[in-house]
């Protein structure tokens, strides 16, 4: 299964992330990101299903979560 | 060894605090918010746990809101410094430990000045008049404490926020003697932030403490008008120069206390199993018989002994220094505080410039250990 990975800038709003998705059923792993791969630099991600990738964005908007990038 | 010194740092601490950090340093302490491997993750998660066990227990709803700090006067440094504005005027109360005398003072350097207004213990609209008279058009914040740290006083945290938000103030609020026994609702009592300490009233260990900010600085333009007190790494856009405008990270400058909080995160578990209220129904039902002990026996003065919410004993020994009384009750093996608790201006208001005893209670003393207190205090009165 195809994985993507959304960019958070913290880790405290990456777990926030996970236990907002698990208590949805979409399962997740908070992975850190190379700097590289981000536009500032240190970061966290949320690794999902790219299939989950619409209801995990959209639950994120209902949250007010920020995210900045998906990695795909 | 009797322990009536809890008002500086509760001891003992409950069991269960000790074990967890002992479980944290010996299987999942890692550096949290710097690595992606699983001790780093598994300290961030647990830290992230007592952000939302404090945010529950202070009536906000954003976790990420809760900035956790080594103690409460490093807690009122970064919230007054964020909140100050240059060129502005702050209030402050006649109570006031150092941490906000101080620290406030210290802002003269940036144009900003500050009035004191007077807390009356006996009435509640007097003390919100006094502070509603400073009022000035370039006032911007009100800073003061929930419970004294000397005595009993108690400021009324809700009227005074009204009065805050009626005038568009920033309130911030000084935490170290009241959580654990009294109920703080930050959302309802229009506080801006709020300053604690993990070692007191939460039982957790020392090198704890956290700020509570409301709800409203989760948003990022409210943030960015906040400066940060302390600057530095906390693994969030290390590529830029400036402290990220996100919370808690904007104010986490450095490594956090893992084991610490894991601590704290027992403490406060504690607390809400025996409830607040039950806490201190127990520490004031002690103040009341240690204050009528303390009265009854000849050349003694206590202080505010009749205030109906006190729970913490301030006393004197007349002819003798308060440092003096503490040091003979140490020889019977009693702790207890002497000197100025580091709060002049209450002294200053109770003419005791020479300080006084403090003798506060916490959950784990009991009526038997103030029948030894008398009896030491006794032989202290009478031979002088």
């Amino acid at each position: 299964m195809k994985k993507c990975i959304i960019a958070i800038s913290s880790v405290n709003h990456a777990i926030r992330c996970e236990k907002l998705l698990n208590q949805n059923g979409i399962y997740t792993r908070i992975v850190k990101l190379q700097p590289q791969k981000t536009k500032k630099g240190c970061a966290y991600g949320i690794e999902v299903s790219c299939k989950d990738v619409d209801t995990t964005l959209s639950l994120f908007n209902l949250a007010n979560i920020p995210y900045s990038e998906i990695l795909r | 060894m009797i322990y009536f010194d809890n008002a500086a740092t509760t001891f003992p601490k409950p069991t269960s605090v000790i074990n967890e950090m002992i479980t944290c340093m010996t299987t999942y302490c890692g550096n949290p918010g710097r690595s992606g491997h699983f001790l780093s993750v598994k300290a961030a998660e647990k830290i992230y746990d007592c952000r939302e066990l404090i945010s529950r227990t202070f009536g906000i709803t954003n976790a990420t809101n809760v900035i956790f700090t080594p103690n409460t006067t490093t807690s009122l440094n970064i919230a007054i410094r964020a909140f100050a504005k240059k060129r502005s005027h702050i209030i402050i109360s006649d109570i006031e430990h150092n941490s906000v005398y101080r620290t406030v003072a210290s802002l003269a350097k940036q144009g900003i000045d500050f009035d004191i207004f007077k807390v009356d213990p006996y009435d509640n609209g007097n003390t919100v008049r006094n502070l509603r008279s400073k009022i000035r058009s370039n006032t911007s914040m009100v800073v003061c404490n929930h419970v004294s740290n000397v005595c009993g006083i108690v400021l009324p945290l809700f009227e005074i926020g009204q009065l805050c938000k009626r005038f568009g103030l920033s309130f911030i609020v000084d935490g170290a003697q009241s959580v654990g026994t009294h109920r703080i609702d930050v959302t309802g009592f229009n506080i801006d932030a709020l300053c604690c300490p993990g070692h007191k009233g939460l039982y957790g260990p020392q090198g704890t403490g956290f700020i509570v900010l409301a709800d409203k600085y989760a948003k990022e333009s409210l943030v960015s008008h906040l400066s940060p007190f302390v600057t530095g790494g906390n693994g969030v856009n290390s590529a830029e120069r400036k402290m990220p405008d996100i919370l808690p990270e904007k104010f986490e400058g450095g490594t956090l206390n893992t084991p610490g909080i894991a601590g704290l995160y027992e403490g406060i578990k504690f607390v809400e199993q025996k409830n607040p209220d039950s806490i201190f129904r127990h520490v004031a039902g002690l103040y009341r018989t240690a204050a009528d002990m303390v009265s009854s026996l000849p050349n003694t003065t206590v202080y505010y002994k009749d205030l109906p919410q006190s729970s913490c004993l301030l006393f004197n020994v007349n002819g003798i220094d308060s440092d003096a009384v503490s040091d003979r009750l140490n020889d019977f093996g009693i702790c207890v505080r002497g000197g100025l608790h580091c709060s002049p201006l209450i002294h200053k208001k109770l003419g005791l410039e020479k300080g006084a005893v403090r003798a506060s209670f916490s959950c784990f003393n009991t009526r038997s250990e103030l029948d030894l207190f008398y009896n030491a205090l006794k032989s202290i009165t009478f031979i002088g």
